[in-house]
């Protein structure tokens, strides 16, 4: 009996120290929340630390909620950052903390001359390592020459019931939809009506159900990223991508990963480490070849991987994009119901 | 008092407290209220509730017809065989339900039967909310059981006997039965219920909006407790009802003794059958893949094993608490104060994942929420309810002479009575598996850790197309339930109990197809062929013939024929000119550069030119001389004789002359000489026709004039011969697609050789369809269906005998 209430016991504090495992912060320590993929980010999050010798600790995110659980867990820690660091996998994140007043400006040697393009004005966030935003189909069910050249397109009516999309409240869908309300201008209402009327499929699952959806030739084309569709090809789907423009000559979206120091990091020095890191040819290279395929920014990485590149594609504006986040979402909800359209029993 | 001490500082950390931060929020800050409204904006939220409501009721009602059979089948047989059964039937909770409703899904890819039985349908949607309602039945039907199980033992076979003598019928004895059962009835539905309307991965990864889903949205996009609970408010009342129909449930008086009724064979019958599809069939589909995937790499894997080692670390906690709440709480509920606050855990347990998550976090923020406290709170909600649950049970079932002892004896006492540590250990291992299954909170709430906890990754993995992680996590998720399973059934199976655990590991790890002996593989020279419809791509290839340049053609399920080099690559293809009703299954190479195919669901032959030029066709639905229902195959004699098989309710094989008119009818349905069922392959080798005659099993010789049978192989060993064709030697090819392999006999029916067996390697086969020589007879071209492949083996390495 008593054996039982000591073994008990013993279970308890055994099992607490198995689940504090890694709250040893005796060690330097930086601890980054990350909403790219576990399978890219890992490996990379542990380069730093055999480089560095500076222990990470990270919070992950799931596809379904991407990104913006994230963002929103920082806005929530307030001034109060239990994060050090936010490795995003889209734009919007950064440039909504940033507006808040809760990233840190950061420059360093090694990031100073970042294009200006890619990174915020006062060095408070860097984007790096984009890819593209594509439609994806099967090639044996849709010919190449009959996907849409541009987003637009989607607009014809020989669409009906064929176009799939994640729920435009979560990542890079919301932040695509914000470049598309930004670049249509006055044809946004008319376009979004539209894809209302060819009966765009919003379903719960993100990106990824997306790809599925046009792998189970539920859909012909899903709105989604190349990363997803690659993923979905390296486990034997057949699927391709096209990558519409987006009018007026301005080519595809390129949604790129983002990296931030946290206002108030508890580890201000090992967080300025990870984000030099993490902006460095290295890791550009090690993205480029990962089975995500993100595009190279650093010209001399981007040579190893002509496949990779994107001709002219559409110059990003931040703000723009965060102005018309909040809308283009409202409306697109609106239009297409937040994944309440989708099928079931 | 240290009882009560516990009940309620814990009450307080888990459920006082949050719900008091929450009404303070509300009562002061109208801004945070504001501020909610802004940011949880989204679609209407009556859609989601309804959808909810609909598969809430279909899984309430669901889950109690499936469980009546299982509950009878466990009031039916004695104490220690009952802990046995509970335990299988409770299988269903080693894994979460999204995880099963991914085995589901990813053994049913595009060319599968059931997948494109539901695409040519439009029906994927229905599929997909099918396989969910499986998966969420596999955690839901051991709960129902639960439920309705003490109510059954009410139920006797003397009630029974004395109605039957009464003239009762037996309708009207289901019907006293049932309300004898309606309790217990009413108890599960409700819990099955509210469970239902909880959850959430395993519809986003259906596809299915749920109320649950759109509460995780508003959550995620920054809405407050607040503003979560004004979307949710209709659950609440739905959680109060399932707290009070369960804390009542639990309360009930034992059973008095009566005599037990005996098993019979249905409710066992039905109940393994039950089993079998919701949790056997997934475990069995988790075995297969775990053989078809890559393992996942050492660094990786290691990672995997300290992951699930943390989950399995905080689950544990979790599930102590619950134990610890199961063995200290029992006595004290006969105050109704105390009962109060246990109904209102159970619940809080009730709701959805992403309004605890909402509400606990913003009650404990900050340094709690850092080092993971939070998290282990939100758990506690639902872990903390199973071990109140628990403790009512423990309550209602000690007899009172044993309370009064054990008050004697004091609290230390508590653990040394056999009842006490069942309920204990269920308690822990149920809020353990809760704990390892929860990702709405780990995604939430979970702190900084050198890996993502463990379910997140699982759930990654499934969404980026990573199988092999998927397997190794869902092989190791279960292992330390599956170890301290014995310990909860000690008290009731002390020797069944290593019995089913040896049997749980077999079901998880797979104990091998037993073979007679093994089976060499085909001694291939090459092979072509993927899954797909480009040129040179099978989508579900069902015919092969080979003409006299040695061109293969092959028929395919997309009603396409394609024109291969012997190699394999695509020279021309066209589309058969009807397929509306079905595909072709068969097709065959003749002199003059013809193509016939069995155009089998158009009711006909269709006879094409080598380029795919429609030439003419002939026969006609119909039972008629001349016409046909579903013709397999043609072959032509050498005096220019057409021999046509068909199946369809009139088995036989007609004779037709080269300008399509009916000469005479061969055989008839039926197993006798002479006779077939489903006669799929036909060939002429001088005035012998063989038969592959798939329904009897074996391949008969027939004379080609009057059909009357002259040999007969195969009988005993082939299991579903599904195409025939007469090597060099004179000798026979069968394609067997019962077993998958092509076997090789002499004319007399001599046993030369099997080769393949099951497999995706080279070499392997999966139900295969077909069999083709070519004319210089050096080649034998296998038709791989379940591969979408042909597989080319020189007939010299045949003539050697199986190789192992």
């Amino acid at each position: 009996m008593r054996r039982l209430i000591s073994a008990a016991v013993w279970a308890v504090v055994g099992a607490c120290a198995v689940a504090c495992m890694g709250c040893d912060r005796s060690e330097p320590t930086v601890v980054v929340y990350v909403s790219a993929d576990d399978y890219v980010a890992k490996p990379i999050l542990e380069a730093f630390e055999d480089r560095s010798g500076i222990r990470v600790l990270m919070v992950g995110d799931t596809e379904a909620r991407k990104s913006t659980g994230l963002i929103e867990r920082l806005r929530r820690e307030g001034a109060a950052p239990v994060a050090d660091v936010l490795w995003s996998s889209e734009l919007l994140g950064v440039v909504s903390l940033s507006r808040d007043g809760l990233l840190a400006p950061h420059v360093s040697a090694d990031c100073q001359d970042w294009p200006p393009l890619w990174r915020d004005p006062e060095y408070r966030w860097y984007a790096f390592s984009p890819r593209p935003r594509v439609l994806v189909y099967d090639p044996e069910r849709l010919h190449p020459s009959e996907c849409p050249a541009e987003w637009a397109d989607l607009a014809d009516p020989r669409w009906r019931g064929e176009i799939v999309a994640a729920d435009p409240r979560y990542g890079t869908t919301g932040t695509h939809l914000a470049a598309l309300r930004w670049v249509l201008g006055d044809a946004w209402p008319a376009w979004l009506d539209a894809l209302a009327r060819n009966e765009v499929r919003v379903l719960p699952g993100g990106n990824a159900a997306c790809v599925d959806a046009v792998y189970r030739g539920e859909a012909l084309l899903g709105m989604t990223d190349a990363d997803d569709v690659r993923a979905a090809n390296r486990n034997g789907a057949a699927l391709a991508m096209t990558l519409p423009g987006h009018g007026s000559g301005r080519g595809p979206m390129l949604t790129p990963n983002t990296v931030a120091i946290l206002q108030g990091a508890p580890h201000p020095a090992e967080a300025a480490a990870l984000v030099d890191w993490l902006l460095s040819p290295d890791v550009a290279r090690r993205l480029a070849a990962s089975v995500s395929g993100n595009v190279p920014l650093h010209a001399s990485v981007a040579m190893e991987f002509p496949d990779l590149a994107v001709g002219s594609p559409l110059p990003l504006d931040a703000a723009q994009i965060h102005a018309h986040h909040g809308p283009a979402v409202a409306q697109a909800v609106d239009a297409w119901g937040g994944g309440a359209n989708a099928g079931g029993p | 008092m240290v009882r009560r001490g516990l009940l309620i500082s814990l009450w307080c950390l888990v459920i006082g407290w949050p719900v008091l931060a929450l009404a303070v929020m509300g009562v002061e800050s109208s801004e945070a209220r504001a501020d909610a409204g802004l940011r949880a904006t989204g679609p209407p939220v009556w859609p989601p509730v309804w959808t909810t409501v609909r598969w809430s009721i279909g899984m309430a009602l669901l889950a109690v017809v499936a469980a009546i059979p299982a509950a009878r089948l466990l009031a039916g047989v004695g104490r220690r065989l009952r802990g046995v059964l509970l335990g299988i039937a409770c299988s269903g909770l080693l894994l979460p339900p999204w995880a099963l409703y991914y085995l589901w899904w990813s053994s049913m890819p595009p060319g599968s039967v059931l997948h494109d039985l539901a695409a040519g349908s439009n029906r994927l949607a229905v599929l997909r909310g099918g396989l969910a309602a499986a998966a969420v039945l596999a955690s839901v039907w051991p709960i129902a059981v639960c439920c309705i199980t003490p109510a059954s033992m009410r139920w006797s076979g003397q009630h029974e006997d004395e109605l039957r003598l009464d003239g009762v019928g037996r309708v009207g004895r289901s019907l006293r039965r049932l309300r004898c059962e309606a309790p217990g009835l009413a108890a599960a539905a409700i819990v099955v219920a509210v469970l239902t309307a909880g959850c959430t991965t395993v519809f986003d990864l259906a596809g299915v909006a749920t109320l649950a889903n759109e509460l995780r949205a508003r959550s995620d996009l920054g809405g407050s407790g607040l503003a979560v609970l004004g979307v949710a408010w209709p659950l609440v009342p739905a959680a109060l009802l399932g707290a009070a129909a369960a804390w009542w449930w639990a309360a009930r008086p034992p059973m008095q003794a009566e005599r037990r009724r005996g098993v019979s064979a249905g409710p066992a019958v039905v109940s393994a059958a039950i089993w079998l599809v919701v949790v056997g069939l997934p475990l069995a589909l988790l075995v297969s893949l775990s053989w078809r995937v890559e393992p996942a790499a050492g660094g990786s894997a290691w990672h995997l094993v300290e992951g699930v080692a943390r989950t399995v670390g905080r689950g544990l906690i979790v599930g102590a608490m619950a134990a610890v709440l199961a063995v200290a709480t029992r006595d004290l509920w006969s105050r109704w104060v105390w009962s109060l606050l246990a109904c209102s855990w159970v619940a809080a347990a009730l709701l959805p994942s992403p309004l605890v998550g909402a509400v606990v976090a913003e009650a404990w923020p900050g340094a709690v929420a850092a080092t993971g406290g939070t998290w282990v709170l939100a758990l506690l909600v639902r872990g903390g309810a199973i071990g109140l649950l628990a403790s009512r049970w423990l309550a209602r079932t000690e007899p009172t002479t044993r309370r009064d002892l054990r008050r004697l004896d004091g609290w230390v006492d508590l653990v040394s009575d056999p009842v006490t540590r069942t309920a204990g250990a269920a308690a822990l291992l149920i809020a353990l598996a809760i704990s390892a299954g929860d990702i709405v909170l780990a995604g939430r709430l979970a702190p900084p850790m050198a890996s993502p906890p463990i379910a997140v990754t699982l759930l990654n993995a499934i969404h980026y197309q990573r199988p092999e992680t998927v397997v190794a996590v869902l092989l190791l998720l279960p292992a330390p339930m599956l170890l301290l399973l014995p310990v909860l059934m000690r008290h009731t199976a002390r020797r069944a109990a290593p019995l089913v655990l040896c049997g749980a590991v077999i079901g998880l790890f797979g104990c091998g197809s037993v073979e007679d002996e093994p089976i060499a593989a085909l001694p291939i020279e090459g092979w072509s062929g993927l899954p797909g419809r480009t040129p040179g791509r099978f989508d579900v290839p069902r015919g092969i013939t080979i003409d006299a340049n040695g061109d293969v053609y092959i028929v395919d399920k997309s009603a396409r024929v394609q024109r291969l080099d012997g190699e394999g690559a695509a020279l021309c293809w066209w589309t058969m000119p009807a397929s509306d009703n079905g595909k072709p299954a068969g097709l065959t190479a003749l002199d003059g550069g013809v193509i016939a195919v069995a155009d089998t669901h158009e009711y006909r032959v269709a006879i094409f030119d080598r380029c795919g030029a429609l030439k003419r066709t002939f026969g006609g639905y119909g039972m008629e001389p001349g016409a046909m229902v579903y013709p397999t195959d043609v072959a032509v004699s050498p005096e220019g004789e057409w021999f046509v098989a068909e199946y369809g309710g009139n088995d036989r094989v007609q004779v037709f002359d080269e300008r399509g008119r009916v000469q005479r009818v061969l055989g008839g349905p039926g197993r006798g000489p002479g006779a077939f069922r489903r006669p799929q392959s036909l060939a002429i080798d001088g005035d012998v026709m063989w038969v592959a005659d798939s329904g009897n099993h074996r391949v008969q010789g027939l004379d080609l004039q009057t059909g009357l049978m002259v040999a007969e192989i195969g009988v005993g060993v082939l299991r579903s011969p599904w195409a025939v064709a007469v090597g060099p030697d004179g000798s026979l090819l069968v394609v067997d697609q019962g077993t998958h392999t092509l076997t090789r006999w002499a004319k007399d029916g001599e046993h030369l050789g099997t080769w393949g067996g099951w497999g995706r390697a080279p070499g392997r086969l999966r139900m295969p369809w077909g069999v083709a020589i070519d004319p210089s007879g050096s080649t034998v071209h296998v038709l791989d269906t379940g591969n979408a492949r042909v597989q080319r083996v020189p007939w010299r390495a045949l003539l050697m005998g199986p190789q192992q």
